[in-house]
């Protein structure tokens, strides 16, 4: 019972102490982080090229990373935590944790029961292996009289369970803690759940790490080419809206986006939007030329409209681009007028302006007069 | 309120705020070992606000607060702060909440709560609903709960044994506090420590959601799956199964059945045949529906919530909110007042009809009437603006 067991760091990166794991192997602690950064190393170029196959492939990527020495797997994940948290995207984020998970995942499949307690321990989980069908129900009796059982083989503690499925996991039935096998406090799971749940711990894990920093001069030039590869908004897109705004005078406070400042009809499709409600054309048109024009990032504006039905990541992208003047005819598309959106049905109260935008700018103005914190929201 | 208005307020409660400050120098408040980590507050007789961010760091300081303001109820937070005192949450320095729960008759389907309807402005009365008061026009009417049937406490406390039983043997929280609300329900209370206290709002919830059934799932609990060929049928749950199985099987042991199969769910080591298994499903659908606990989940949502003193008096009915050790023996009756010994004198200041508070059949009465009733009935009615009491006759 008392044997050790080796948990491989090549397969587990996010188990690392980085700054143990670098006294270890480079006699240096994260005080001397750049080190790893030195383009005679390989770890950014492992780091990059993981990077790019994730964002081009998805999940796919995981398929062609071959497993490398320790140093290589824990020093190369690092420093991808460090582009992910200069990058600061939601949606880069998500894609890269997902995969690695994934990864992560496939390795678990292939270990001792004893081993994913102990990599479960290192995530502050407490989780118990109680062996081969440690737990037997019967689930169904045939009508000759024969049972039909159900196995488990795991048991992690309720509160650990709710913790880790709370998050996103316990929106599906199958996760609900209503529809599990708790006992005394331990909710018993077969292997299969078991190592999708600490796919699901680890990739909590791996995001509670990402933390927005400014780029460090060693990544600058490395995080711009990275930034134009997974095309996020460049500064010039910002300038453009600048200037039409001028043009229609009106300035509105750009990069922070205040919900309750939207003027009622623009507030309602918002939370169709964001409650997956299918939209009619229309109020498609309405929101994403009301976001545009206030400034809001076109990856933030592509991640709400994730929430649609129908969504399709191209399509949706090429259609923003072209609404806020980046293809096509290059022409930057306003809101409807409040007029228009009367005669679609769509207004939903008497604001006393002509356009949605200028009832934003006031609402903006008026929490601005009346509010502390707004203050700092109008600048930028 | 005018000087006039507020001196008749304080005259009018002036004998209950007297027999409640007697109450509070007995010193019956259970505190917990933290008391300095708790934010206290009160509500006062001559006010409906509420006097917030309070904290004592002994009893003593606490007490004597209670001598000064004799509050109608006194709460601490289910959380504990570094700075209880502080004003805003923010500052206030969040350290982890208790889990707490709470149960009230009045919210679970087949409890009859006997209710009038009164207008604040003539006093005028009636049982059958009313929105504009018949004597004098008014739009102000307001509903009170006189009493509630002995079903609904008989209710409550199913539910309460319900819950005590999914916390301990299938979450695994073997300790916990069953309290008397001193109204209608009961609170349970489940001391956190360290980590444990610090679970979120959502993750809360999902406690809520397990006993109440949220999200439940016929085929997953009878794992469905594994009998859908048609010479197979879901097994009857165990006791010790776990989760929604374990509860379902305590409710199917309730019931009427055949031996084997109650050995059977009792985890004896027999199998009952293929015809009695199918022969139950339909009670078992009965269970899961009756499996399901009625609980307020705001209470247990809300990670800075503020609950009754244990020992205190609850200001809508004049009871002690005191802990009950064994649910299945705990009475609804007058001796849960701290007052049941004494007689008073009261004036009705709202007809009533007849009814039965407190195990006790009273009225009907009118407005003017004057009667004699036991300490812990006048208190009930006084507290809920039906009557005024003008004197005690010990």
């Amino acid at each position: 019972m008392n044997s050790k067991i080796y948990i491989d760091l090549a397969k587990y990166p996010f188990l690392a102490d980085l700054d143990i794991f670098m006294k270890e192997r480079l006699g240096i602690g994260t005080e001397s982080l750049g080190i790893l950064l030195d383009p005679t190393l390989p770890y950014i170029d492992i780091a990059v090229k993981r990077f790019k196959e994730i964002m081009k492939l998805g999940e796919k990527a995981i398929h062609q990373m071959k497993l490398l020495s320790a140093e290589e797997e824990v020093f190369s994940f690092y420093i991808l935590l460090l582009i992910l948290s200069t990058l600061n995207n939601k949606r880069v984020t998500e894609r890269v944790i997902t995969a690695f998970a994934k990864r992560f995942s496939k390795f678990l499949e292939d270990e001792h029961g004893k081993t994913l307690e102990a990599i479960a321990e290192s995530l502050n989980i407490n989780l118990k292996y109680l062996g081969p069908c440690g737990k037997e129900l019967t689930a169904a009796i045939t009508v000759n009289g024969v049972e039909i059982h159900i196995c488990y083989d795991y048991a992690v503690h309720v509160i650990d369970y709710i913790k880790i499925v709370s998050k996103r996991l316990s929106q599906s039935i199958s996760w609900k803690l209503t529809n599990q096998i708790v006992y005394k406090g331990w909710v018993y799971l077969d292997r299969h759940k078991t190592i999708r749940f600490l796919e699901e711990a680890i990739a909590l894990k791996i995001y509670s790490s990402i933390k927005p920093i400014e780029p460090i001069p060693e990544l600058t030039d490395l995080i711009n080419n990275l930034r134009k590869y997974v095309g996020l908004t460049t500064p010039y897109v910002s300038k453009r809206i600048e200037i039409k705004h001028e043009k229609i005078g009106i300035e509105l406070p750009k990069e922070i986006i205040n919900v309750n400042a939207f003027p009622p009809c623009i507030r309602n499709i918002y939370e169709l939007l964001t409650s997956g409600s299918n939209l009619s054309h229309q109020q498609r048109f309405a929101i994403a030329t009301f976001l545009i024009n206030i400034g809001m990032d076109l990856d933030e504006i592509l991640e709400l409209f994730k929430h649609t039905p129908d969504f399709n990541e191209k399509v949706a992208r090429y259609q923003i681009e072209h609404l806020a003047g980046l293809r096509g005819s290059k022409k930057k598309y306003l809101p409807y007028s409040c007029e228009t959106m009367k005669s679609l049905g769509m207004c939903v109260s008497e604001c006393n302006v002509k356009n949605p935008l200028i009832a934003y700018l006031k609402n903006i103005r008026k929490s601005k007069a009346g509010g502390e914190k707004s203050e700092n929201n109008a600048k930028e | 309120m005018s000087p006039q208005e507020l001196s008749d307020i304080s005259e009018k409660w002036k004998i209950i705020k007297d027999l409640f400050r007697e109450y509070y120098r007995k010193r019956p408040l259970k505190l917990p070992q933290d008391l300095e980590l708790r934010e206290i507050a009160i509500q006062v007789f001559d006010s409906p606000t509420y006097i917030r961010h309070k904290a004592f760091q002994t009893p003593d300081q606490l007490y004597k607060f209670i001598y000064l303001k004799i509050p109608r109820h006194i709460y601490y937070s289910s959380a504990k702060y570094s700075n209880p005192a502080a004003p805003s949450m923010d500052e206030k320095g969040w350290l982890g909440s208790d889990l707490v729960f709470d149960i009230d008759a009045d919210h679970i389907p087949g409890c009859r709560q006997v209710h009038i309807y009164v207008c604040k402005d003539c006093k005028y009365s009636s049982s059958y609903k009313i929105s504009k008061c018949p004597n004098c026009n008014s739009n102000n009417i307001e509903i009170i709960d006189l009493s509630l049937d002995d079903l609904c406490i008989d209710l409550a406390k199913n539910q309460v044994g319900l819950l005590i039983h999914a916390l301990d043997v299938e979450l695994g929280f073997s300790n916990f506090s069953i309290y008397f609300s001193g109204h209608r329900g009961f609170h349970i209370h489940v001391p956190l420590e360290e980590e444990l206290a610090k679970l979120s709002s959502d993750e809360r919830r999902e406690i809520v959601d397990y006993l109440k059934g949220v999200g439940l799932s016929r085929d997953l609990i009878l794992f469905s799956s594994k009998s859908r060929t048609r010479k197979a049928t879901p097994a009857l749950p165990r006791i010790s199964n776990g989760g929604w199985r374990t509860r379902v099987s305590r409710i199917m042991l309730s019931k009427d059945l055949k031996k084997e199969l109650e050995m059977y769910i009792k985890n004896m080591d027999i199998l009952p045949s293929y015809k009695d298994m199918k022969r139950y499903l339909k009670d078992l659908n009965e269970a899961l529906e009756q499996g399901k606990i009625y609980l307020d989940e705001k209470v247990t949502i809300d990670t800075s919530r503020l609950i009754r003193i244990p020992g205190s008096l609850n200001g809508k009915a004049g009871l002690i909110v005191i802990e009950v050790n064994d649910i299945e023996s705990f009475r609804f009756n007058q001796e849960l007042s701290p007052f049941n010994e004494i007689m008073m004198r009261v004036r009705y200041e709202t007809s009533i009809p007849q009814v039965k508070i407190l195990g006790m059949s009273i009225g009907p009465r009118h407005r003017g009437d004057y009667e004699v009733l036991p300490g812990a009935i006048a208190i009930w009615l006084a507290l809920k603006d039906i009557c005024t009491v003008l004197g005690i006759t010990r």
